[in-house]
């Protein structure tokens, strides 16, 4: 009687257990985007836009140190 | 280039941001998949408010003792770009979050906490518009600066602690509780907020240089 | 300096019984507002638009009744006496005394709610004592910034608007846990929020006394 229990109560935590497993679904990311190298375009151009926002800010500075050395004189 | 170091670095870091951003190992969470990516912009931007809004409020201590308008200019221009820093990471964050859990505004502490820290920089910047005498305008923004930051520091410090005490834990949402970075998040997430906090610094900098190239002409021109 | 202070809260006691009209301004204007909220909710008032709609008229109506704190200091005849008072000592009298206006009004648009908009509280001291403490806050912050605001200008919007962003943590913590006290409170949860508000009191306090000597240098 206590060995049927046993083989009863393993096979429900083998069965219970194969279940937990389902939990981990594989998360869905953009692999697609990087399988086929287009998420470096996606890196190129935000970098673009953040590089001539940099030179616009460059240019400022450069304006405005010409402004500083010209009053001092 | 010796004095100018910093600027290159923040650019550079920012760029390294952007593309390890979107090239780097991210962990998987369900609801957020990619979007998590948006932690290194929108939050980095957060953190170099704070820093710069920080750094307002020490010029203004500074201002107390030794009334001096360029300091008072300093700790202006530093909220300024701080709150530009605030807009947008507002803005980011209601996209983000419209698309991570459908509203673009919800009933969190760390909203809460963003809106009253934008609100009271408004303010201080009406209370600056309704005072004529420089020194003066300086003076009261300075006491104000310094009341409004110390109580924001304690809304955002201490509340949500406090309220996570009586209601446990934040919900199911992995990605607003967890702000908890993996190694491989940090290593883009930390180098962007220093890039951008130079670059906010560099704004500033820019901009008080600007306005004091305005005063030496008034100077001159008078 | 604790004489200097006991002297200011009488003394502002005294100026504001002769001129009764502002208090009973305040305490009008929570009447109009109260019975502004029972003709809009018409009897369909929920326990907490009950609290919502209290602690958003005690906003206003301490906002009001602390920007007037300063409004005598503009008055020449006071400059000779705010010499030889300490800032310090200006400051915690005028914060003390709008701790009690702020309270008596407090009490009273609880009473009116209570008339109007129907008795909801089921633990009536837990609310009082909850007033209480969020009175302190307030007459904390309002003090000060309407010290601020005196020093301005004329600006009327200013004090709303310097003072009530301050006051969000404040009335967010107060209005989720008298919710509490309309339904059913339990010291022993509620004690930790409690503390906080009377540590952000106590912060609010504590800034204004070292700020106010340089808001008031002139």
């Amino acid at each position: 009687m206590l060995n049927k229990i046993k083989w009863m109560l393993g096979a429900l935590m083998l069965f219970v257990s194969s279940t937990l497993m389902a939990q981990r679904p594989e998360v869905e990311m953009a692999d697609v985007m990087r399988s086929n190298g287009k998420i470096y375009v996606v890196v190129v151009i935000v970098s673009i836009v953040f590089v001539v926002i940099s030179a616009y800010l460059i240019s400022i500075d450069r304006k405005l140190r010409k402004l500083e050395k010209d009053a001092e004189k | 280039m010796k004095r100018h170091w910093w600027k290159v670095l923040g650019i550079l870091l920012i760029l390294y941001s952007i593309i390890f951003g979107f090239l780097g190992d991210v962990p998987k969470y369900p609801i957020l998949h990619e979007t998590i990516r948006v932690l290194y912009f929108h939050v980095t931007m957060w953190f170099a408010m704070i820093i710069l809004l920080g750094t307002s409020v020490i010029y203004s201590v500074k201002l107390l003792r030794n009334e001096n308008l360029v300091i008072d200019l300093k700790a202006k221009e530093s909220a300024t770009t701080g709150m530009i820093l605030a807009t947008a990471g507002l803005i980011t964050g209601a996209v983000w979050a419209k698309f991570t859990w459908g509203a673009f505004w919800v009933n969190d502490a760390k909203l809460n906490g963003t809106a009253v820290t934008i609100l009271i920089y408004l303010a201080y910047f009406v209370l600056r518009g309704s005072v004529d005498d420089s020194l003066k305008k300086a003076r009261l923004s300075a006491v104000y600066n310094i009341f409004a930051f110390v109580m924001m520091i304690v809304f955002i410090g201490i509340l949500p602690r406090m309220t996570d005490s009586l209601h446990p834990g934040n919900g199911g949402n992995p990605g607003f509780g967890g702000y908890d970075l993996d190694s491989n998040m940090r290593m883009v997430f930390y180098p962007a907020v220093i890039g951008w906090t130079l670059v906010g610094v560099w704004i500033t900098n820019l901009k008080i240089r600007y306005q004091m190239l305005i005063w030496k002409k008034e100077e001159s021109n008078a | 300096m604790l004489l200097q202070i006991s002297e200011i809260v009488k003394l502002n006691f005294k100026l504001e019984w002769r001129k009764r009209q502002s208090v009973l301004a305040v305490l009008l204007y929570v009447l109009t507002t109260t019975y502004l909220s029972y003709l809009v909710f018409n009897n369909t008032i929920t326990t907490e638009t009950w609290n919502a709609l209290f602690w958003i008229v005690m906003v206003f109506a301490a906002i009001q009744a602390a920007f007037r704190s300063f409004q005598n200091e503009a008055d020449r005849r006071f400059l000779l006496y705010f010499t030889l008072v300490k800032p310090q000592a200006l400051i915690l009298g005028k914060t003390l005394y709008n701790f009690v206006y702020l309270l008596i009004i407090g009490l009273f648009t609880f009473l009116l709610f209570n008339f109007f908009l129907g008795n909801v509280a089921k633990d009536p001291w837990a609310f009082i004592v909850l007033l209480t403490i969020g009175c302190a806050g307030f007459a904390a912050i309002l003090t000060f910034v309407a010290g601020i605001s005196a020093k301005a200008g004329d600006n009327p919007a200013l004090p709303a608007i310097l003072s009530i962003p301050l006051l969000y943590p404040q009335i967010l913590s107060l209005s989720k846990t008298s919710v509490r006290a309309l339904t059913g409170f339990s010291w022993s949860v509620n004690a930790p929020i409690l503390l906080v508000l009377l540590l952000l009191a106590l912060v609010s306090v504590l800034l204004s006394y070292m700020l106010f000597a340089y808001l008031w240098r002139d």
